[in-house]
């Protein structure tokens, strides 16, 4: 498979300030080294518990946010370096679905005027073929033509979300980062969503990057997934291989904390100890030494290495 | 063994452009003491509202409930009691936590203020410090380290998984027979959710308190709950065992939210969503409230609300298809 995106050594340190003179402080270590690859035609799951940085990281791939350091190349060009006039371009190629609908799409504004910004933004299209492609969009995301002239708060959840991806989907572009596109709704509606983001994939050869904390709708729709903790990638492996037989501790515990909708399902809980520790002042060594079973002394000093343990699959942990 | 909390007929009426519409219509249910039931449905089918008008604790200025529904908590009527009456029931009987725990501490007090409040509002011969004694072993009992340093701490200052530890310690401390959890884990990470679902269980044997867990999610509930209660658009649509439910579940309702889950387990390539979204109050159907988004509709459906019928001896399904006479 050829590559479409290439993330290296990607860190996004945001300073925090205090006192009469806004001195920086100390650093919230976001995004701290992450390295990636991302595969034309598949989608890559991210996951985490809150405040893992996986937001943060999605919004640096997409330059919304500009890195501390590291490369992000796309199709052999470097995003890291380009300033917004540069990036206009790349902006058509990758788009980005927000968690919440209802903040995100401006509530002055028609639907048609929402789904028709991107095309003024980028000089596209006369007046009347803007109109058609609104039509054929909203036609592709299960709303009616009908429904153009109406206002955000018009619509359900579900219909907003549906909004939200069109929006996404305006310029056609290769690279969608979906920033848990689904949370924000209800587990029938969430079904639905998650059918029709499958179908444009088919449709328009999208990648997707999928930002999301449920761990079963990241395995049912990702054909990679990556856990992240405490601003790192721990693990990065196949689907299949990931949810089957996890390596990293923290992606043991964090899959054995899922609940089922079974009755007596008998499966090993590890329960984890104590609270995600701060950004702000993360462990030394590896940051999930504190809340590990397999601690050692080597976890507490050293900074485990993001390897390759077996093919495709990365783990970062002393135990490989 | 008779209920602790027996409610019947409940319909729960909002005012809407000075008309009261009905939300919530014709739910029925039991607590048995020390049991788990667990009321599931998604946003906007009543379940929250149920639990607030057990509590007395829905605005009287635009809701009612009407004169038919009855609210038994042990033997004595809820409904329509004075608030002095519902304040000694409240906190001492029934117990209740919700789901965002910053929202419902008090951000100017230390948290050993509140919860010495509590305890004293209904103990008021108990002393400060004998209170804060019932406080320290509460927190510890629910996993709270130091928990002498933490009374004297502010909200603020503490995780999401914390703060509920400590909602679900203070709604503990007067031992109430009976707490309602709203929600109480879905503003948590799993990893914590986890934690607070093992603590409600290990603490619901120590102490013996019947709970009735509101949520919107269904493995939650499969975890956790002996019986389960499935609610649409303001009514009951599915009741029975949890095995029931997630091993033979009838209601189509019931069925299509099980199916639209992702399963962990299981690969499937497509998961089979409902149709539609659920209606507003004003637009509910006349007949059955699921019709309009179910595969088996018929006429029938459309202009009769169908009843409760029986499958087992636990197990209920508001739903034509299990009548005698069938959906025709």
């Amino acid at each position: 498979m050829a590559k479409l995106l290439q993330v290296t050594n990607l860190k996004k340190y945001f300073p925090v300030k205090k006192g009469l003179f806004r001195q920086t402080v100390s650093e919230v270590k976001a995004v701290d080294d992450v390295s990636f690859t991302l595969y034309e035609g598949e989608t890559l799951g991210l996951v985490g518990e809150s405040g893992c940085g996986k937001s943060t990281l999605g919004r640096t791939v997409l330059q919304l946010i500009k890195p501390t350091s590291g490369e992000v190349v796309y199709r052999g060009s470097n995003l890291t370096d380009m300033n917004f006039r540069e990036l206009r371009p790349f902006r058509k190629e990758i788009q980005m679905i927000f968690q919440d609908p209802y903040a995100s799409l401006n509530g002055r504004q028609t639907v048609k005027q929402i789904l028709q910004e991107p095309f003024q933004i980028h000089q596209l299209y006369s007046r009347k073929e803007r109109e058609e492609r609104v039509q054929e969009i909203l036609e592709k995301v299960g709303l009616n033509k009908e429904m153009s002239n109406r206002y955000p708060h018009e619509f359900s959840g579900g219909q907003r979300q549906r909004v939200g991806i069109a929006r996404a989907l305006m310029l056609e572009p290769s690279l969608i980062i979906a920033d848990e596109p689904v949370s924000a709704l209800d587990v029938s509606v969430q079904a639905q969503v998650i059918n029709l983001m499958q179908d444009l994939q088919e449709q328009y050869k999208l990648t997707y990057l999928f930002i999301a904390h449920d761990l079963s709708v990241v395995k049912h729709f990702s054909t990679r997934v990556g856990v992240m903790y405490l601003g790192r990638m721990v693990e990065l492996a196949e689907k299949s291989s990931l949810y089957k037989r996890p390596l990293h501790p923290y992606t043991k515990a964090l899959l054995s904390a899922v609940p089922v909708p079974k009755v007596g399902s008998k499966r090993e809980r590890i329960i984890l100890e104590g609270d995600v520790p701060s950004p702000e002042n993360p462990p030394t060594g590896c940051t999930f030494h504190t809340r590990c079973s397999y601690c050692m002394n080597v976890c507490k000093q050293e900074r485990p290495n993001f390897k390759e343990v077996e093919n495709g699959r990365f783990v970062a942990c002393h135990l490989y | 063994m008779s209920a602790l909390l027996q409610v019947e007929d409940l319909e729960i009426l909002f005012k809407k452009k000075k008309e009261y519409v009905s939300t919530v219509s014709g739910v029925t249910f039991h607590v048995n003491p020390g049991e788990t039931l667990g009321i599931v449905g998604e946003s906007g089918c009543g379940k929250s509202v149920t639990s607030l008008s057990i509590m007395g604790l829905l605005p009287d200025n635009y809701s009612r409930i009407s004169e038919q529904s009855t609210i038994q908590y042990n033997g004595r009527s809820l409904v329509g009691i004075s608030e002095r009456e519902f304040r000694n029931i409240r906190g001492k009987e029934i117990a209740m936590i919700f789901q965002d725990p910053m929202s419902s501490l008090n951000p100017v007090l230390t948290i050993g203020y509140q919860m010495v409040e509590m305890i004293r509002a209904h103990e008021p011969q108990l002393s400060k410090k004998a209170a804060e004694e019932i406080i320290i072993s509460m927190l510890k009992k629910v996993g709270i380290p130091r928990a002498e340093k933490i009374i004297d701490e502010y909200p603020h200052q503490l995780s999401g998984g914390m703060r509920q530890r400590i909602m679900i310690a203070m709604a503990l401390s007067c031992n109430p027979k009976l707490l309602i959890a709203d929600e109480p884990t879905t503003a948590l990470d799993v990893t914590i959710q986890a934690q607070i679902l093992e603590l409600i269980k290990s603490l619901q044997q120590e102490f013996n308190t019947a709970v009735m867990l509101i949520t919107h999610d269904l493995a939650v509930v499969a975890e956790v709950c002996d019986r389960v209660m499935v609610m649409y658009a303001g009514t009951v649509v599915e009741e029975g065992q949890a095995a029931d439910i997630f091993n033979e579940a009838k209601h189509p309702y019931t069925i299509g939210l099980l199916n639209s889950i992702p399963s962990l387990e299981e690969n499937i390539s497509r998961l089979d969503a409902i149709p539609g979204s659920v209606p507003s109050p004003e637009e509910f159907p006349s007949g059955c409230r699921f019709a309009p988004r179910c595969p088996h509709a018929t006429e029938k459906c459309y202009n009769q609300p169908p009843d409760h019928y029986q499958i087992s001896d636990h197990h209920f399904a508001r739903c034509w298809l299990y009548s005698k006479e069938g959906v025709n």
